[in-house]
C-alpha cells in the first residue's frame, strides 16, 4: 500500500494543540469522531487524512461554567450527555440541554461533543437551532489569539465555517436564559432516535406587559446552514401573542426557509413544519 | 415438552458473545474476498481490465472472472438464469462482473477499486411505476419473469350483479430484511478436490448443488454447512448461493480458505429485498354485506433475475382475495424485470403485499356498504367447507372466527371504533384512530411443493446416550433449534438435555428442505415425531427383550423406562447405551420422509386445488395517534390474535408474533430503499433506511390460539411468516380512521400525510376544509 | 509496522496490552487482538449499537471510537465480562426467562445497555428503559421481550436488596 500511515497527536496543552494546528501537513480535528470517523473508517477505500489532532486529552475544553452571572461558557470537547446532565444547561438554557438528548441515543450521547456538532457545519445539526435562538457566540483560538464569532455569523455557506484553517473552536458561550423568558425546541426525525432531522428549530421568547420584547428563532435542515430567522424575530418583535400574531408568523416563517426535498423529506413539508412549529410556539406562549 | 417454555438451548453462548457466527471465523491462510460490480444498470460489458497503475500487486491476488468458472456460469435455482459473474450482458447496477482474494480486507479493496469494467449502456426499466405505467398501457418492453392466474366462477357478472363496487389501487416498495448480521460465507478447501462451504445462510441444499454445478462437481466432494446467523428472514435463502459461488471459485482457484463479509451498505445496495408490487382490486358486495365478486391485478417488481418470483408470486396471487369467502374471484399476477438488483424471499413472501391491499380495500368496501369494518369482516369471512380462490375446500382446521374475536376483544375494537375517529386529544391537535386486518398464511410449501421437497429428517439415537437430530433445518433465531428437540424429547420421552440437532451440513444430514415457507416445526418436526416414536417403539423392544420382560407392558414417563403397573427398571439415556452396546452398535438411524397426505390435490398449472394442508390464521388490530400539526404517526398499541395450531414453544412463539409485527409496522411507516435514476438504490444504509428503535415500538399484546393440524406436531400449524400480514394494513385503517383521509402507498410518511391532507404550505387549509383542526 | 501506537487498557477487569495504528477502531482491536469477538459489526457506522462497549462506565459505539483515543488505564467492559458481575448475571438471567434473545447479534451489546442503565438507574420504568436502548437495534424481537427483562432484572435486583 503506497499511503503513510497517518499521524496521530493528541495533546494535553491547549498551546501544543495549536501549535500543531499550524503545522504542515495540517492535521484534521477529531473530538468525538462521530461524524467524521464514520467518513473515513464505514466505506472501504474511503481517503483518510495525512494527520489527527485529537482534543480528547484537553481536560481544559470540557468545562462548563458561569461567567459574569449572564454567559454560560460551555467548553468544545463537553459531550451531548453532559449537557444533559447539567444543571447549569438546563436551568440557564434549556432547549440546549433538552436538544443534546435527541441525539442519536445514549452511546452517541456519550461520545458527540458540542465543538464538534458545531464545527462539522453540518445544516441538520441539532444543537445549532438553540443556540442560534440564544444568540450564542463561539470563541475560536489560534497561536494569534482568541476571537468571539457570534453563532449565526459563523455559518457562511453550505458546510463551510468563518473558521481559519489553524482555528479551534474551544468553546461556546451562551447568554443566560432571561427571567421571565421560555425556550422551545422540536426536532422533527425519521424516527424517533438515531435520527437525522427533517427539521428541527428553537426559539428564545422573553415577554413583557403581555408583548413579545425579545425573540430569537434558529432552524436546522430547511438551508444550506443553520438558520436564524432574523427578519421574523424583528417582525414580532412588539407585538401581542394573538392568534392573528401566529398565523403571520407561520406564513412568515414557511417563507423565510429554503429547504430542499432529499431522501428523508420533501421541501414542501419542511417548510409547512417550519411555520407551524413558530406557530405553536406563540399560540403556546402565556 | 410441547408447550413448556423451554429456554433455548443456544442463548447463553449468545449472551457471552461466545456463538461463533461467520465474520468471527478464521483459518490458517485465509483470504479475504471481494466482489468487483457492474457500473451500470444495463448494459454490455466491453471489458474487464486490472489496472497496473493503482498500486496494486497482483501477484498477491486472486482474481476471476466468469472465465475462470470450471462449470455452470450460472447459479442453479428455480430456473439458472443468473450469472454468478456477469459476462456479456448486465442487468442491474451493482452485478457481480468479478471477485477478488487478497491475503487482507485492505488489499483485497484495494484490488476491487483497481478493477475497471467498462460497459456500453443500454436501455433501462428502473420503478415499479413504470413498470405499471407500461403494464397498464399494454405498452411494450416488458419482460415476465412470471404469471399466474388464480381463480373461479363469472367474476363480471358478479360485478354487475352488486349493489355496491369499489376498485383502487395500492402500492408497497422494496423492503430489506435488514438482518443485524450481513450476508457472509467461507470456502475451505480440504484436500483430495473436497471442498467445504460454510456461512450465514438458510438452506444448505439450495447452496450445495448451485455451488457444486459451478465447480463441477458432486455432493460427495462438494458439502455445505450452515452456522449459527444473526437472522435471516428469507434474506439468506437464494443469496448465499451466490456469494457461496464466489467464495468457492476463489477457494477453488487458490487452494485457500475464502471468507467474503459484506459490508452493510454493500449488503442494502445489492441483495435480495421484498418485491415491490402495485394491486389493483375491483371488488362487489349486496348491499347487506355479502361478498360478489372480485378482479385481481397485481404486478410485482422482480429485479434483474428470475430468483424467487415465481413462488411469490404465487403465494401472494394464492393470498390476494383474502381469508373471505368469494362466489366468483379472478386474480391475475404478474412479475416483470426491472434493471435493479434481484429481489427474492422476506417473510410473508408475497403475501404482505397482497394482504395489504385488500384489507385496505375491504375496509373501504365495508363501509361503502354502510357496515363497520369488524363486522363485514366476520360476517364474510372464510370457514370450515368454504372454497377459497384456488377451490380448496377449508377443512376443520379453520380459526378464522377465533382470531376475529380474539383481537376484537382484547383491543376493545367495537367501541374504539365509535370513540376514536373523530374525537381530537392533547388539546385537538391529536388524532386518534383504531384499524384491524384479518388475514391467512398457508402453512409449509405452495401445493405440490411439499411433494417435491419430499423433506427428509433422520434421528439417530447414540451410544452417548442421546439423541441427535439430523436435518437440513437451520437456526436464525426463530428457535428450531429448540423447538425440534422439544418434540423430540416429548415424544421419545429422553429428557430435553439428551436431545441435541447436529450441524446442518450437507454430509451428515438429509435434505428436509428449506428453511422458508413456516414449514420447520409443522413439517420437519412432523416427521421428526414418526422417527421419535419408530425410535421409541425400538428401544423398548430392545429393552424388554434384554430383561426379559413383555414389550407390551413397557412405557417411558419422565425420562424413565417403567413397566405399566409402575415399576422402574431404568433411566432411557443409560438404557439406550446399554441397549446399543449389547448390539455392538454406535447408534441406531432412524429416518422418515414426508408424503403430501392422500386427499391434497394441487395443479400447479392452473393454481387449483388444495393450495396448503392447513393455514394460519391472525387478527391484528393498531391503535394510532397522528400528531395533526406534524402529521407524524405514533402507534401505541397493537394487539394480534395467531392461530397457530399448537405453539410447542409459547415464549418462542410469541416472539416470533411479537418480531414479525414490528417489521410490519416498519413496512407500513417507516422503510423504503427507492431507486436512484442511475439505477442503484437510494436508502442503503443504516442511516436512511430507517428501522424502528425501540421508541418506536408499540406495547405488543399477543394471544396465541391453537386450533390443531392433526399432522403437526402436538397440532403445530406454521408460524414464522403470518405475523408480517397484518400490520401495514391494519395501520392504513387506523390511520383512516383517525384522519378520514386513505394513504394507498406504503410506507405512510408524516409527508404523504401532509400532502393528502393538505395543499402545500396550505396544508392548514386543507386540513380545515376536513373540520380537522 | 511503524507508526504503531501502544496502550494497557483494564478489560473485564483484567489487564491487557495492545498495539494498533493510529487510525484503528476500538473495534477491531479489541476483536482482532484481544479476541473479544461479542462486539459485532453490524453497520459500521454507529447506528445499529451491535458494536457497544463500556469505557469508563459510558456506553458507548466501538466502531466509531478511535483506538487511540482511548488511554493508559481506561476500563473496559465487554459482555465476555458479565458473567463475572452480579448485574450482568441478573440480566442475563432475565433475558433467558423474558424470551429476548432470538439471533443473538444484537443481545451482547444489549445487555451492555441494560447494563449501563441498571448501574445508574435501580428502577426505570418502561419509557426509561426504551429510550436507554434506542441505540441498539433489534430486528427480531420487536423488543418487547428485551424491555421486559431488563425490567425483570431492574425488579430481582430490588428483592434482592442489591
Amino acid at each position: 500500500m503506497s499511503a503513510r500511515p497517518t499521524t496521530f497527536s493528541a495533546p494535553t496543552e491547549l498551546g501544543e494543540a495549536l501549535r500543531l494546528l499550524g503545522a504542515t501537513p495540517r492535521p484534521v480535528i477529531l473530538a468525538g469522531g462521530t461524524d467524521l470517523w464514520p467518513q473515513w473508517t464505514a466505506e472501504p477505500g474511503a481517503p483518510r487524512p495525512a494527520a489527527v489532532l485529537s482534543l480528547h486529552r484537553l481536560a481544559g475544553l470540557r468545562v462548563i461554567e458561569l461567567v459574569d452571572g449572564e454567559t454560560l461558557r460551555i467548553g468544545a470537547t463537553c459531550t451531548h450527555r453532559d449537557l444533559v446532565r447539567s444543571e447549569l444547561v438546563r436551568s440557564c438554557c434549556p432547549a440546549l440541554a433538552e436538544a443534546a438528548g435527541t441525539i442519536g441515543a445514549i452511546q452517541i450521547q456519550n461520545r458527540g461533543t458540542v465543538g464538534g456538532n458545531i464545527a462539522n457545519g453540518s445544516p441538520a445539526a441539532d444543537l445549532p437551532p438553540p443556540l442560534l435562538a440564544a444568540e450564542a457566540t463561539v470563541e475560536l483560538a489560534s497561536r494569534a489569539g482568541t476571537r468571539e464569532v457570534a453563532l449565526d455569523r459563523l455559518f457562511t455557506g453550505y458546510r463551510t465555517l468563518d473558521r481559519r484553517p489553524d482555528e479551534l473552536l474551544v468553546a461556546v458561550r451562551v447568554p443566560v436564559l432571561p427571567a421571565g423568558a421560555l425556550e422551545r425546541f422540536r426536532k422533527v426525525g425519521t424516527r424517533r432516535a438515531q435520527a437525522i432531522s427533517k427539521v428541527v428549530g428553537a426559539c428564545r421568547i422573553v415577554l413583557e406587559d403581555g408583548v413579545i420584547a425579545r425573540v430569537g428563532l434558529g432552524f436546522g435542515s430547511v438551508g444550506p446552514t443553520p438558520l436564524r430567522l432574523r427578519e421574523l424575530e424583528r417582525w414580532l418583535t412588539g407585538r401581542r401573542p394573538d392568534a392573528g400574531t401566529a398565523a403571520e408568523a407561520e406564513a412568515r416563517a414557511a417563507a423565510a426557509v429554503t429547504p430542499i426535498d432529499d431522501l428523508r423529506s420533501s421541501a414542501e413539508y419542511r417548510q409547512y413544519i417550519s411555520g407551524r412549529l413558530v406557530r405553536r410556539w406563540i399560540e403556546e406562549l402565556p | 415438552m410441547i408447550g413448556r417454555n423451554v429456554t433455548r438451548a443456544d442463548s447463553q453462548d449468545k449472551m457471552a458473545g461466545a456463538t461463533r457466527y461467520t465474520a468471527d471465523i478464521a483459518y490458517p491462510e485465509m483470504l479475504h474476498g471481494v466482489t468487483v460490480r457492474a457500473p451500470m444498470a444495463h448494459g454490455r460489458i466491453r471489458a474487464i481490465r486490472r489496472r497496473e497503475d493503482a498500486g496494486v500487486d497482483w501477484s498477491r491476488i486472486v482474481f476471476a472472472t466468469a472465465q475462470e468458472i470450471p462449470g455452470q456460469k450460472t447459479v442453479q435455482m428455480i430456473q439458472a438464469d443468473m450469472p454468478f459473474l456477469a459476462w456479456d450482458e448486465v442487468l442491474y447496477k451493482g452485478e457481480p462482473v468479478a471477485v477478488v482474494a487478497a491475503p487482507s480486507p485492505a488489499e483485497a479493496e484495494a484490488a476491487r477499486q483497481a478493477v475497471v469494467v467498462e460497459m456500453d449502456p443500454l436501455p433501462t426499466i428502473l420503478t415499479l411505476e413504470e413498470l405499471v405505467r407500461r403494464h397498464e398501457q399494454r405498452a411494450p418492453g416488458l419482460e415476465e419473469l412470471s404469471r399466474w392466474h388464480v381463480g373461479h366462477g363469472d367474476v363480471a357478472a358478479a360485478l354487475a350483479g352488486a349493489d355496491v363496487v369499489l376498485e383502487d389501487s395500492y402500492t408497497t416498495p422494496h423492503q430489506e430484511q435488514a438482518y443485524l448480521e450481513t450476508n457472509a460465507m467461507i470456502a475451505v478447501p480440504e484436500g483430495d478436490g473436497r471442498m467445504r462451504v460454510e456461512g450465514s445462510l438458510q438452506c444448505p441444499y439450495y447452496v450445495a448443488p448451485a455451488v457444486a454445478k459451478m465447480l463441477g462437481t458432486d455432493l460427495d466432494h462438494l458439502h455445505v454447512r450452515a452456522l449459527p446467523m444473526g437472522g435471516a428472514f428469507g434474506g439468506k435463502e437464494d443469496f448465499p448461493s451466490l456469494l457461496g459461488g464466489h467464495a468457492a471459485l476463489l477457494a477453488h482457484l487458490s487452494g485457500r480458505p475464502v471468507r467474503m463479509v459484506l459490508g452493510r451498505a454493500e449488503d442494502v445496495a445489492y441483495t435480495t429485498k421484498r418485491h415491490p408490487s402495485w394491486t389493483r382490486i375491483r371488488a362487489g358486495a349486496k348491499r347487506d354485506g355479502t361478498l360478489c365478486g372480485v378482479e385481481i391485478d397485481t404486478v410485482f417488481d422482480g429485479g434483474a433475475y428470475v430468483t424467487m418470483s415465481p413462488v411469490v408470486l404465487s403465494r401472494g396471487a394464492i393470498h390476494a382475495a383474502g381469508a373471505y369467502l368469494w362466489p366468483a374471484v379472478s386474480i391475475d399476477a404478474v412479475a416483470y424485470r426491472s434493471h435493479t438488483p434481484p429481489n427474492g424471499a422476506f417473510r410473508g413472501f408475497g403475501v404482505p403485499q397482497t394482504i395489504y391491499a385488500i384489507e385496505c380495500h375491504m375496509d373501504r368496501l365495508a363501509r361503502a356498504c354502510g357496515m363497520e369494518p369488524h363486522i363485514f369482516r366476520m360476517k364474510n369471512r372464510l370457514k370450515p367447507g368454504d372454497r377459497t380462490a384456488t377451490s380448496q375446500i377449508l377443512d376443520e382446521t379453520v380459526a378464522s372466527r377465533e382470531v376475529l374475536e380474539a383481537a376484537l376483544s382484547m383491543s376493545g375494537f367495537e367501541e374504539k371504533r365509535r370513540t376514536l375517529g373523530a374525537a381530537r386529544a392533547g388539546g385537538g391537535r391529536v388524532a386518534r384512530g383504531i384499524g384491524a386486518a384479518f388475514y391467512w398464511h398457508g402453512a409449509g410449501f405452495t401445493g405440490g411443493g411439499e411433494a417435491k421437497i419430499s423433506a427428509r429428517v433422520a434421528l439417530d439415537l447414540c451410544d452417548d446416550g442421546r439423541a441427535h437430530v439430523r436435518v437440513s433445518s437451520t437456526e436464525m433465531g426463530q428457535g428450531s433449534h429448540t423447538v425440534l428437540p422439544q418434540v423430540v424429547a416429548e415424544t421419545l420421552g429422553l429428557p430435553l438435555e439428551r436431545v441435541v440437532v447436529d450441524p446442518p451440513d450437507t454430509a451428515l444430514v438429509p435434505d428436509s428442505g428449506p428453511t422458508v415457507a413456516s414449514r420447520t416445526t409443522m413439517i420437519v418436526g412432523g416427521e421428526l415425531v414418526t422417527c421419535a416414536r419408530e425410535a421409541r417403539a425400538r428401544l423398548l423392544e430392545v429393552t424388554a427383550r434384554r430383561l426379559g420382560r413383555d414389550p407390551g407392558r413397557l412405557t417411558v414417563e419422565a425420562g424413565e423406562v417403567r413397566t405399566t403397573e409402575g415399576e422402574v427398571l431404568g433411566e432411557l439415556g443409560p438404557l439406550l447405551v446399554q441397549a446399543l452396546r449389547e448390539e455392538g452398535a454406535r447408534r441406531w438411524t432412524f429416518e422418515s420422509q414426508h408424503r403430501l397426505a392422500p386427499h391434497i390435490r394441487w395443479d400447479e398449472a392452473t393454481h387449483t386445488g388444495d393450495a396448503y394442508a392447513t393455514y394460519a390464521w391472525g387478527c391484528t388490530v393498531a391503535e394510532v395517534e397522528v400528531d395533526l400539526d406534524l402529521y407524524e404517526v405514533r402507534v401505541p398499541r397493537v394487539w394480534v390474535a395467531a392461530d397457530i395450531g399448537r405453539a410447542v414453544n409459547p415464549v418462542l412463539a410469541r416472539g416470533q408474533v411479537e418480531g414479525g409485527t414490528l417489521q410490519a409496522l416498519g413496512y407500513a411507516l417507516s422503510e423504503e430503499v427507492g431507486v436512484r435514476p442511475d439505477g442503484g438504490l437510494l436508502r442503503h444504509r443504516f442511516q436512511t433506511y430507517i428501522l424502528p428503535t425501540t421508541l418506536d415500538s408499540p406495547r405488543i399484546e399477543v394471544r396465541l390460539l391453537e386450533v390443531p393440524y392433526g399432522r403437526g406436531p402436538g397440532g403445530a400449524k406454521g408460524l414464522g411468516e403470518m405475523p408480517m400480514n397484518g400490520g401495514a394494513p391494519a395501520v392504513a385503517n387506523a390511520i383512516e380512521h383517525a384522519l378520514g383521509v386513505r394513504i394507498r402507498d406504503l410506507p405512510i410518511t408524516a409527508e404523504k400525510i401532509f400532502h393528502a391532507l393538505g395543499d402545500g404550505v396550505g396544508g392548514q387549509i386543507g386540513a380545515e376544509k376536513r373540520g380537522l383542526s | 509496522m511503524s507508526e504503531q501506537i501502544q496502550r494497557s487498557w483494564k478489560i473485564n477487569n483484567k489487564t491487557r496490552e495492545v498495539r494498533f495504528a493510529p487510525l484503528a477502531r476500538l473495534l477491531d482491536v479489541l476483536r482482532d487482538q484481544l479476541g473479544l469477538l461479542s462486539l459485532k459489526e453490524g453497520c459500521g457506522e454507529g447506528e445499529c449499537g451491535a458494536c457497544s462497549v463500556i469505557i469508563d462506565g459510558e456506553l458507548q459505539l466501538a466502531c466509531l471510537v478511535a483506538a487511540a483515543q482511548v488511554d493508559d488505564g481506561a476500563s473496559l467492559i465487554t459482555a465476555e465480562g458479565l458473567e463475572a458481575l452480579e448485574l450482568g448475571r441478573r440480566l442475563k438471567r432475565a433475558f433467558d426467562r423474558q424470551g429476548a434473545v432470538q439471533c443473538g447479534y444484537c443481545s451482547p451489546a444489549m445487555l451492555l445497555g441494560g447494563y449501563a442503565l441498571l448501574s445508574e438507574r435501580s428502577d426505570p420504568d418502561e419509557e426509561e428503559v426504551r429510550a436507554a436502548l434506542a441505540g441498539h437495534l433489534c430486528r427480531c424481537t420487536g423488543y418487547s421481550t428485551i424491555v421486559a427483562a431488563v425490567r425483570e432484572a431492574a425488579q430481582s435486583g430490588q428483592e434482592e436488596g442489591a
